[in-house]
């Protein structure tokens, strides 16, 4: 039931789709979304005289519903089939006395024609202007994300800053990755949740339903939220925020029937999620070092759910996700079972990316049939041995070419190595390796195939810039400066690579800023802002992001963008997440550093072998793994 | 198709009517899917769903009544097939029919090459209308006589589809020459609404021509007609001569 003082926006925003892109984007509607009965005004008695002290049970009921939306600060291509929107939507809709729906940020187009008609911002399901709502959580997947929190706070009419928000505006929450460092977006949010959303965001919502049937003020409802552990309220909190950590990932509900979208989104598939985590240990990497500790949802379980989710949804492809699935120690036998019971059907069963070794080939072989069409991907990192142990990252060349080998031997023509620039340590021996290996790739390839196939072979090189990024082992490292990340560019450029090698590298522009942001403190806000106001939008798009915007707000601001990404940390230096707690402690961080720069040491996987001390395994959070790893 | 072909109708309707062409075949897949009809799927490189479609509806377009044939390993009662379709259909994509083609049917696109529209249009006068400022001039009169006594946008509109002879569009920046006695089968006003018109449109082998389009070209420049909605509410197989 939604409360009738909040009219449903939808006939003058269907007015605006015949003249905007994808109209498909805007309407809600599809399959397994909720339903909001708009309260009918015949249900109210209004032949009788209105009476203060008798008020209608389904008025009643409507006052004290919690509205909740949840936004992804993007389109909804993108948004849609988040992991974190799809998990919370199902929480949400299990906590009695909750309403929930989402929101996505419209595209430049509907956005102008929205200021045009002077309308606001509206959830997807009702079509009611977001700033109706008690509750807005935002989710933040990245660090470019500050101005599109900035355009959709602003197009709802909501203030920017939770400092200027008033009594009747939503309060705002933030969560998703970029929370763990939370300093350059604490002001945009009135509470923000750190770590695993699904036991606080529900807790976030009894909490919420309960201070606003008391009818308690602002700040009150804020102090509330303040004492569920893992939630940071800016205004309010002192000392550390605990990151909270789901113990029990093996036996938590799988959502088996989330919302299908009609429009085709960057993740159009049933997504199961089978392993919390990875201890792989790359020091580069926040997820992995993030979302400790190891967790496996059971071969049971998960084939359970694919089975079930495909049944509801009518999808035709389902992914088994994780930072690593072919490290599930069951995944061989979850392969088996999903694709017998999926062969000769039109229906994929997919793995994001794949260990580089034989066995990572196999394990993609036993899922792609006999027809080895697509792409598999593989991330060696780095071109020398000396730097893959610098980063952790514990291949050899042997392996890399190996699984070339392996997956060319199979039946594809086809695979994506990804490598990074501007790790920390890299020389120019290091960029030129990136093609020397790319080329020994391509030979291995080459021998793999038959001769009549030799034409067909192909392999693309996709190459990113290292962000240092807070609570790794390479926080303490500053990013290489742009100039010289284009010069290295244009290094790995001229060196030779094999025709038949396509190579792609990211724009360092962005990369700057990422860096900027992913180690930034409270001031940051405000270059958020001011690049908003001065037109950036959708940073995280390579056609939209323009570095111009950013160092224009920078000069105003007296910040200086490439000494904020460069300057590396002192070890013993305090930091603006230092107060974000259990994750991979201080000292591993510090130790993982040194081993890295002064030995180029490796550290073992701890779900392989010997306790690497990160300090996340502690009272009920463990390793749980469905069985022994390979 | 294979073995068994299913021609089921359905309908698309309310916000669904802005899902592309494309949308609505990937929605009916999932549906198709969701049943557990036994579907037949394309051998070899890419096993998919063996299913053909009706002509695309724009962007926009509701329909009372599209066709897509689903082909089937094994014969289903066709009620028992419905049955199974309406339990997992979406609400604004529903499953209205489902029987089995005769083995030498053509092909659904060449078979149903003419449809019936309604076009419904917003009051002439009032505010909706007269959003754009391109109306100014027909709407910023309030005399009442001036409007009873000149014909109104509408009837302007349906005398213009009665006798312009040709029409004139761009594709693919060319222009291109319509000769709408080929294409435009009927046009008539809706007895049931004085705002509405009903129009059939003919699809020929050299080209076929899209309801908005020839609205739009019809209206042009003078005619500030606001469409309210577009559905395509027939299709039929009329032989060419």
């Amino acid at each position: 039931m939604i409360n009738p003082e909040s009219p449903s926006l939808r006939p003058r925003l269907e007015q605006l789709l015949a003249r905007v892109e994808k109209p498909s984007r805007y309407i809600g509607a599809e399959l397994f979304a909720e339903k909001p009965e708009p309260l009918r005004v015949e249900h109210l008695d209004t032949t009788r005289p209105a009476r203060d002290d008798v008020c209608s049970p389904a008025l009643q009921q409507a006052a004290e519903n919690l509205d909740v939306a949840l936004i992804y600060p993007d389109i909804y291509d993108i948004g849609a089939s988040n992991q974190a929107l799809v998990i919370l939507y199902a929480v949400a809709r299990h906590v009695p006395g909750v309403g929930v729906e989402r929101a996505f940020l419209p595209w430049l187009d509907l956005a102008a024609e929205l200021r045009a008609d002077d309308l606001p911002l509206c959830s997807l399901e009702s079509q009611r202007p977001l700033r109706d709502f008690d509750l807005l959580g935002i989710t933040m997947p990245h660090e470019l994300v500050a101005t599109n929190i900035c355009e959709l706070l602003d197009l709802s009419g909501i203030a920017l800053a939770a400092g200027d928000r008033g009594e009747d505006e939503p309060l705002v929450l933030g969560g998703g990755p970029v929370a763990n460092s939370p300093a350059p977006f604490a002001a945009f949010f009135d509470a923000l949740c750190i770590g695993e959303g699904e036991e606080a965001f529900a807790e976030v919502l009894a909490s919420l339903r309960e201070t606003k049937r008391q009818g308690l003020s602002r700040a009150e409802r804020l102090k509330a939220l303040a004492d569920i552990e893992g939630l940071y309220v800016p205004s309010l909190t002192q000392g550390t925020v605990r990151r909270r950590v789901l113990a029990d990932f093996a036996s938590y509900p799988v959502v088996t029937a989330p919302v299908v979208p009609f429009v085709e989104t960057i993740q159009d598939r049933l997504s199961i999620e089978i392993v919390r985590g990875c201890a792989r240990g790359c020091r580069f990497c926040a997820a992995g070092m993030l979302n400790r500790p190891v967790r496996e949802r059971s071969a049971n379980t998960i084939v359970a759910a694919a089975t079930q989710g495909l049944a509801r949804t009518g999808l035709n492809e389902v992914a088994l996700s994780s930072l690593s699935t072919t490290d599930h120690s069951h995944i061989a036998q979850i392969l088996r079972r999903l694709s017998g019971r999926y062969d000769a059907t039109d229906i994929q069963i997919s793995l994001p990316s794949q260990r580089l070794d034989a066995f990572g080939v196999a394990m993609a072989g036993v899922v792609s049939g006999t027809q080895k069409k697509g792409s598999l991907t593989f991330a060696p990192e780095a071109g020398t041995q000396r730097l893959r142990d610098v980063i952790n990252k514990n291949v050899s060349e042997a392996d890399v070419l190996g699984a070339l080998h392996a997956a060319y031997e199979a039946g594809w023509r086809r695979t994506k190595l990804y490598f990074m620039l501007g790790l920390p340590t890299e020389t120019d021996e290091d960029v030129v390796a990136i093609a020397e290996l790319a080329n020994l790739a391509y030979a291995t390839a080459k021998d793999a195939v038959p001769d009549e196939d030799r034409g067909k072979v192909r392999m693309s090189i996709s190459v990113a810039v290292f962000v240092p990024k807070a609570h790794t082992p390479f926080q303490f490292c500053g990013q290489v400066p742009r100039e010289e990340l284009l010069r290295r560019v244009q290094l790995l450029k001229a060196a030779r690579l094999s025709k038949g090698i396509d190579l792609r590298w990211h724009d360092p522009s962005a990369s700057l800023v990422e860096a900027v942001f992913s180690r930034g403190d409270s001031s940051l806000a405000a270059l958020g802002i001011r690049a908003w106001e001065l037109g950036a939008r959708f940073d995280a798009w390579s056609d939209q992001f323009d570095l111009a915007i950013w160092e224009e707000a920078a000069g105003e601001l007296g910040l200086d963008l490439q000494e904020l990404a460069s300057r590396p940390l002192a070890l013993d230096e305090a930091l603006p997440w230092d107060f974000i707690a259990g994750g991979v402690s201080r000292q591993y961080l510090v130790r993982e550093y040194e081993r890295a720069l002064s030995s180029a040491e490796t550290t073992p996987d701890c779900t392989r072998g010997p306790c690497g001390s990160c300090g996340v395994c502690a009272g009920s959070v463990q390793t749980v793994l469905a069985g022994a790893r390979g | 198709m294979a073995d068994f072909s299913l021609r089921m109708g359905f309908a698309k309707q309310g916000p669904v009517i802005w899902l592309s062409h494309l949308e609505v075949v990937r929605a009916m897949e999932r549906c198709v899917r969701r049943s557990g009809l036994p579907y037949a799927v394309s051998q070899g490189f890419n096993p998919h769903m063996k299913h053909s479609f009706t002509a695309a509806l724009p962007v926009g377009t509701g329909s009372n009544g599209e066709y897509m044939e689903l082909g089937l390993a094994s014969l289903v009662e066709p009620q028992q097939a419905l049955c199974a379709l309406q339990a997992v259909q979406h609400e604004h994509l529903p499953v209205l029919s489902a029987e089995y083609a005769p083995r030498d049917a053509p092909s659904l696109q060449l078979y149903y090459n003419e449809a019936g529209y309604r076009v419904v249009f917003a009051e002439a006068s009032g505010e909706a209308g007269c959003s754009s400022s391109a109306c100014a001039p027909e709407c910023s009169t309030d005399s009442p006589e001036s409007q009873t006594q000149a014909a109104s946008p509408v009837e302007e509109l349906l005398r213009r589809l009665h006798t312009r002879q040709s029409m004139e569009i761009l594709k693919k920046g060319k222009p291109r020459i319509y000769d709408l006695s080929l294409y435009l089968t009927g046009a008539e006003r809706d007895a049931s609404d004085p705002n509405a018109l009903l129009l059939t449109i003919l699809s020929r082998p050299e080209g076929s021509l899209r309801p908005e389009i020839l609205l739009a070209a019809l209206s042009r420049p003078d005619l500030s007609l606001k469409l309210v909605s577009l559905t395509r509410v027939s299709l039929q197989h009329k032989e060419l001569a």
